[in-house]
């Protein structure tokens, strides 16, 4: 259909078909998941890996893409650590581990734990938001041990440090 | 070494982007790929390859290069289907390259498309995180840009006026370009800043569309190019680079964007550019978001780290300034995914063409394209009206 | 069409574990399995390896940008990573032109999926048009059915003789157990006249290789394979064939393979065709001109053709014709044939064929 035709296209004559596909999937963690969610999950410790050129990784992963090398040393980082970017969010967004919308506004951000070279994206807690800055220390607030499931929602959130 | 052969982009189509209702999917790409072809006369038997891009979760069609294949004029053809995330067509405009300069085909057809009305794109962008170690705490493409260009201001100081005045431009630009799905011709620094806040710093205005759309272009080898149009495009340089696994791997993510950085130096040292800002005429850059635009200006080396926000004060990257960016209105204003960073390259090549219309720069003789998306990830052409030597 | 610019050689070859379930990788570690060893093999670092170009499907992923999950493994960070939503055969094809028009040296070439993280009927349901198709629930199974039907109508082949194909496989197979004709014949009916082991199991499988031009070739002194050709043809969407027993996508990229060679299918010893369905075998056997009834089965019984076992010997979406390709790179290597045909097919009812030719060094 060319344009000329498409701009007098009746809207109400389009006909659109609703459609839902429900995709199940069951993921594998891995080697390096297991074992970081498991340390995250059972002590409350963040894991990360190093290759032999010194990067620390969160997450951890078998190789180092910046140096190619393997990373075959376990080190703990954080828990606390820097906020490399943040934000507060104030627009709806589907939650995707419960299906229903997250309430708004929330903190989140950027956090490189403390001994890593890498930062991994999370929630910030927003009680005061003017604390909340790139630069600022953050702490990892973890569900209590019974709430803990083995994944990265374990961390409740990360709260600004004064 | 091999030589390639040289490879000159020597037709464009695209859509009248926006909320397609009218079209389905197979008729959006078809759109194009018609339109490309027709302004050079050329048929489907004259194409040799086809390669699509598009990201089908976003539609939630698998296999859609199968589906479609007829409406991609690819039956019975070598076809290549991408799905690269943001970069998809410039990933498939690089691909056409690759395909002709290896001589492996003469006239290959590429197509980028996406109909984002037609499906859930926050469901869509939700499954880029990785499903172990990132999905539980995503917040959207807004909530990653968002963080990301709150570590571009705390680098480089750059202020919400001036990010505001990318959209301006944007939007303004896409006045004259009558495929754009956001035209705005009277917006306002001030309007962009009091429009909604969606997640800090950005505001609604600041943000890229979701639109319905599709490109296409035709990438012709050497001795086929100069016959079939009268300045066509060449190929000067590509660069691929692909940032590590995770999105928080490159904690600075818009201060420093290392893929960027890496893929324009290997492009401008191919091509001989040794000052993007004197030697290009005109950039067509992939800016999802105002803040990114500033800070990809930084990246590609038009004015220094931290300068991104006065190089638009000054206006150098107006239509009427000493390079412009994005005269199209880019990502700003149009922005179905499988097609956006193939409207980059086609717009580029528009220009270098002579074709752009009332948004054409005067006496382009070299352009860039970059397409960015995924995990940081970069594409890069330069095109020049000049052919290789 | 003459070559143009650098051969590509490939100079190491990677498996990771094939098997229904694999639980203790993630896809990365899993891509990285098969990596590993093809590095090794060709005597290289991965900060060695500047691009890739990798084969996988979003949907079998559950992610948007399956490359995502590979990248890093494949080519480290910043590496030139290009890939293609297809058979890892197809992959190749794009690894040998960026290698023939100078963009690239040293890549790796991966192909992954895990079939097991995925439900495989809601996938393949996905690939069905949306507004005519998908209500009726259907699947690949429900098509190749069809399928079947019309080949076993026309007497080309018979529900046996597939069911020997199967048996010829896992014969040859390390990870599925044998199988005899009654097996496959009394397995339970999947959409009729098909039945499960008339069927590829869903598997999870990654493989790679490390292709290279001349001047790495000459540098690393590896045993090496040359990439003589590779060819794709599109097929037309199931529903508008009118004969789906037509598998001339799959001749005619078989013939464009050829004469980009300059070789007669004759000149060939190493014959592997990828496909997920038994009858398939056949029916893209006899279309690319390898025989037909009985004397085309014994050729499978005797591995002539499919001496891996192939893709019914245990494989997976997007990586059975790279798979082959590793095996017959094997065999060249090895000095026991000169030269090889693979054959991979994407798309429903096998809509589409790529088809790459080698030939060992020597």
């Amino acid at each position: 259909m060319n344009a000329e035709a498409a701009h007098t296209f009746n809207r109400d004559q389009a006909i659109r078909i609703e459609q839902q596909i429900t995709l199940r999937y069951r993921f594998a963690a891995g080697a390096h998941a297991t074992r970081f969610f498991t340390a995250l999950r059972d002590e409350g410790k963040i894991l990360a890996t190093r290759d032999a050129a010194g990067n620390v990784m969160v997450p951890p992963r078998p190789v180092c893409g910046l140096s190619g090398l393997p990373m075959t040393e376990w080190v703990e980082v954080g828990p606390n650590g820097v906020l490399a970017g943040c934000t507060i969010v104030y627009v709806p967004f589907i939650d995707p581990m419960t299906g229903t919308q997250r309430p708004v506004p929330y903190g989140f951000g950027l956090v490189r734990f403390d001994g890593a070279d890498t930062a991994i994206y999370h929630l910030l807690d927003a009680t005061d938001p003017e604390q909340i800055g790139v630069g600022k220390r953050v702490q990892a607030v973890f569900k209590p041990p019974a709430e803990r499931t083995g994944s990265l929602a374990d961390i409740r959130h990360f709260k600004i440090l004064d | 070494m091999s030589a390639p052969v040289r490879a000159a982009i020597v037709a464009t189509g695209q859509t009248d982007h926006g909320r397609r209702f009218d079209t389905s999917m197979a008729e959006i790409a078809r759109e194009a790929i018609d339109r490309c072809l027709e302004s050079r006369g050329l048929h489907l038997d004259d194409i040799d390859a086809v390669v699509a891009g598009n990201m089908e979760m976003f539609e939630g069609i698998y296999l859609v290069d199968q589906l479609f294949v007829g409406a991609l004029g690819a039956l019975g053809k070598p076809l290549y289907k991408l799905n690269t995330g943001g970069t998809v067509g410039a990933s498939t405009a690089l691909a056409c390259y690759h395909l002709v300069a290896s001589g492996r085909h003469r006239r290959v057809l590429g197509v980028g498309f996406q109909k984002q009305s037609e499906g859930s794109t926050q469901a869509a962008i939700t499954t880029v995180g990785d499903p172990i170690w990132e999905r539980a705490v995503m917040a959207g493409a807004i909530g990653n840009f968002a963080a990301m260009a709150s570590t571009y201001i705390a680098d480089s100081g750059v202020t919400p006026e001036q990010a505001a005045k990318v959209a301006v431009k944007a939007r303004r630009n896409a006045c004259l370009n009558p495929h754009a799905h956001l035209k705005m011709p009277d917006i306002t620094v001030e309007e962009v800043l009091a429009s909604e806040m969606l997640a800090y710093p950005i505001h609604r205005l600041d943000m890229c569309p979701a639109s319905d759309g599709a490109c296409a272009i035709v990438m012709a080898a050497d001795q086929e190019a100069g016959k079939l149009a009268d300045r066509p495009a060449w190929v000067h340089a590509v660069a691929t680079a692909h940032d590590q696994q995770y999105m928080g791997d490159s904690p600075k993510r818009l201060a420093v964007m290392r893929s960027l950085q890496a893929a324009s130096r290997k492009a401008y040292a191919l091509a001989g550019i040794e000052d993007p800002l004197r030697d290009f005429d005109v950039a067509e850059v992939y800016e999802p978001a105002t803040y990114a635009e500033l800070a990809m200006c930084e990246n590609l080396q038009f004015c220094a780290m931290g300068q991104g926000g006065r190089l638009i004060d000054d206006g150098v990257t107006f239509l009427d300034g000493q390079l412009p960016v994005n005269p199209s209105g880019g990502v700003l204003s149009t922005n179905p995914v499988g097609a956006t960073a193939m409207i980059r390259v086609a717009e580029a090549a528009m220009q270098v063409m002579g074709e752009a219309g009332a948004h054409q720069v005067p006496d382009v003789s070299r352009a860039l394209a970059t397409g960015y998306g995924g995990n940081a990830w970069t594409d890069v052409m330069i095109l020049s009206a000049e052919r290789p030597r | 069409m003459a070559q143009h610019g650098s051969d590509t050689w490939v100079i190491g070859l990677g498996e990771a574990r094939t098997a229904a379930v694999l639980e203790d990788v993630s896809i990365n570690e899993f891509a990285w399995e098969a990596i590993q060893p093809a590095l090794r093999e060709a005597g290289v670092e991965l900060r060695q390896v500047t691009g890739a170009v990798t084969a996988s499907q979003d949907f079998w992923d559950g992610r948007t940008i399956s490359s995502m999950n590979v990248n890093e493994v494949a080519c480290g960070s910043l590496g030139s990573e290009a890939k293609v939503a297809a058979d890892g055969v197809q992959a190749l094809g794009y690894a040998a032109a960026r290698i023939a028009d100078g963009d690239q040296h040293l890549n790796v070439v991966v192909a992954h999926a895990k079939e097991s993280e995925g439900d495989a009927h809601t996938i393949e349901l996905a690939a069905f048009d949306p507004y005519f198709e998908r209500p009726l629930n259907p699947d690949d199974t429900l098509v190749a059915a069809f399928q079947a039907q019309a080949l076993y109508r026309t007497g080309a082949a018979s529900p046996e003789e597939a069911a020997r194909v199967v048996v010829a496989a896992r014969s040859r197979s390390e990870v599925l157990a044998a199988a005899a004709v009654e097996d496959v014949l009394s397995s339970p009916l999947t959409a009729e006249p098909l039945r499960e082991l008339d069927r590829a199991p869903r598997m999870n499988a990654a493989c790679a290789l490390v292709v290279c031009d001349d001047a790495k070739r000459n540098e690393l002194e590896r045993p090496a394979v040359r990439v003589v050709a590779t060819a794709s043809r599109a097929g037309a969407y199931w529903r508008e064939r009118a004969d789906l027993t037509d598998m001339t996508p799959a001749s005619a990229a078989l013939h464009d393979a050829l004469d980009q060679a300059g070789w007669a299918l004759g000149d060939i010893e190493l014959i592997e065709i990828a496909a997920p369905f038994a009858f398939q075998h056949l029916m893209i056997a006899a279309a690319l001109g390898l025989g037909a009834g009985e004397q085309l089965v014994a050729r499978f019984e005797r591995g002539e053709v499919n001496a891996s076992g192939g893709w019914l010997a245990g494989s997976a979406e997007s990586v059975a014709g790279l798979h082959a390709v590793v095996f017959a790179a094997r065999k060249l290597r090895a000095g026991e044939a000169r030269r090889a045909l693979v054959h991979a097919t994407t798309g429903i009812a096998a809509q589409s064929h790529h088809v790459a030719l080698l030939e060992s060094a020597a």
